[in-house]
């Protein structure tokens, strides 16, 4: 294993297809730990696949990826994926695996603006659409992952608690390998190292 | 607030409406039970008129006629024995069948040679005749042990199709979900797989039961089971006691209702505990 692959995931030469279409072309980079990375580009151009590909849901067709092995893997997926028969903090707690569950997974839903007993008590089917993408936040941050990817992190929040999560979110990621997927730029990528445009290998 | 305190407005409405004569409506549970008593002399009735009309007791009894011979059975002790026989075996069959169901569900989804050796099974359990398997399988075992395995038979296909498509439709995002939190094998099995088999469940738990009790008693007619509902209703029809066949039958059906009811209750309950214990934080 080379000196970079002890410090960083490391993508080489990516190549992924859906029947005809190809979503990536061999895709490679590195993303040293620790380091907060934006991924930027137009919908469809294989950011989820990519992200995907590095949680290891989806398997490249060749290439490889190295450096997560051994890494806890937070992923804030693109749509809330909340579990229906859980509340808002059962959702929450279930990710978490040592301590007081409920007491941090309160903690940090009432840090997203959940806190309040009724928030925590709902399930999924009575939240809102921006209560349930701040709950999957919530569930995302709780797992304590290494390494943190975001699919459309903000999607669906309004200007303040958009701002909020961000805030939350760049606290529990302090330190940790953040890589972020959007087409559209959010406060939160604002201080982000890295910045990596992904282009269609067909256009 | 309270329409008829108002002198004015809403509250002079809805006096208004009474003195036109639109009382207001009954609850719910009384308009059940009004209906299914009218409903259930509706159909006496059609009996009665039914009975008139043959005139020959022992070719159809009367509603009246059934009804004496049904209390004078009830307080004898084969009554008792027997009913209390016929649902201990339907009950062991059901429940041996439920549990075997669900395992081999479990283990045909995860293991895909397995849905293909039960798939000809299941097919042919589901297609044969419960006669057909009663009078084979009293070749092969003793007669109190029939209805027993004929329960078996009618609930295994039902609850293994019905927790196989439970498992199917489990939601392939609340996998990953699971997968990419490491989630344990019980934490998947309460919270994902568990709520997914739950209505399907269910569902083939009451279809199957009213099966398995018909079946069951058909087997115990058909075997001739001593200490059964299934063999006094054979002496009646041997002795051409017909309302005493119909009076068996009446209590077949009560049995089948109660029995129902039962694992409704007890389903929901097991829903609930299951939530409590697992998913409901």
């Amino acid at each position: 294993m080379s000196e970079i692959e002890n410090k960083a995931i490391v993508l080489n030469g990516l190549t992924k297809s859906y029947g005809e279409k190809r979503v990536l072309d061999n895709f490679s980079a590195s993303f040293p730990y620790g380091s907060k990375t934006v991924i930027k580009g137009v919908s469809g151009c294989g950011k989820t696949t990519l992200l995907r590909i590095i949680a290891g849901l989806t398997l490249p067709d060749s290439g490889t990826v190295t450096g997560t092995a051994d890494k806890k893997i937070s992923v804030l997926f693109q749509e809330d994926r909340l579990f229906p028969t859980l509340t808002a903090l059962g959702n929450v707690a279930a990710v978490i695996q040592d301590g007081n569950r409920k007491k941090i997974a309160a903690d940090i839903l009432g840090m997203l603006g959940l806190g309040d007993k009724k928030d925590l008590d709902s399930y999924p089917s009575q939240l809102s659409g921006g209560m349930k993408r701040r709950c999957a936040i919530a569930r995302a941050l709780a797992y304590d992952g290494d390494i943190v990817l975001l699919d459309e992190a903000l999607k669906g929040l309004d200007r303040d608690n958009a701002e909020k999560c961000a805030q939350v979110i760049r606290t529990f990621t302090e330190n940790k390998t953040v890589i972020s997927v959007t087409h559209l730029a959010t406060s939160l990528e604002d201080d982000f190292e890295n910045t990596l445009i992904m282009t269609s290998p067909e256009i | 607030m309270r329409l008829t305190d108002k002198p004015n407005g809403a509250g002079s409405q809805a006096q208004t409406l009474t003195k036109n004569g639109k009382t207001p409506r009954l609850p719910k549970p009384v308009i059940a039970v009004i209906s299914a008593a009218a409903t259930f002399a509706v159909w006496i009735i059609i009996w009665q008129i039914a009975y008139a009309n043959i005139g020959v007791s022992f070719i159809f009894p009367s509603p009246y006629q059934v009804l004496v011979e049904l209390f004078r059975l009830i307080p004898e002790k084969k009554f008792i024995i027997s009913v209390t026989g016929s649902m201990l075996r339907v009950i062991c069959g059901y429940l041996t069948g439920i549990a075997v169901a669900l395992a081999a569900a479990f283990a045909s989804h995860f293991f895909l040679p397995l849905k293909i050796f039960f798939s000809p099974f299941v097919k042919v359990v589901r297609a044969t005749p419960a006669a057909s398997f009663i009078l084979i399988c009293v070749l092969w075992m003793p007669s109190n042990a029939v209805p027993v395995f004929i329960a078996f038979l009618m609930v295994f296909p039902i609850v293994y199709e019905n927790t196989l498509t439970g498992l199917s439709e489990t939601s392939v995002n609340l996998r990953e979900v699971a997968a990419v939190y490491r989630f344990s094998r019980i934490k998947k099995l309460t919270l994902l797989y568990i709520p997914s088999i739950a209505p399907y469940f269910a569902s083939a738990c009451t279809t199957s039961l009213g099966l398995a009790w018909k079946a069951g008693i058909s087997a115990e007619v058909l075997c001739v089971t001593r200490d059964s509902v299934g063999y006094y209703i054979y002496i009646s029809k041997q002795y051409f006691e017909t309302a005493q066949l119909f009076a068996w039958t009446v209590a077949i059906i009560v049995v089948s209702v109660l029995l129902e009811f039962a694992i409704k209750k007890s389903v929901a309950a097991l829903q609930r505990a299951v939530r409590r214990k697992y998913v409901g934080n």
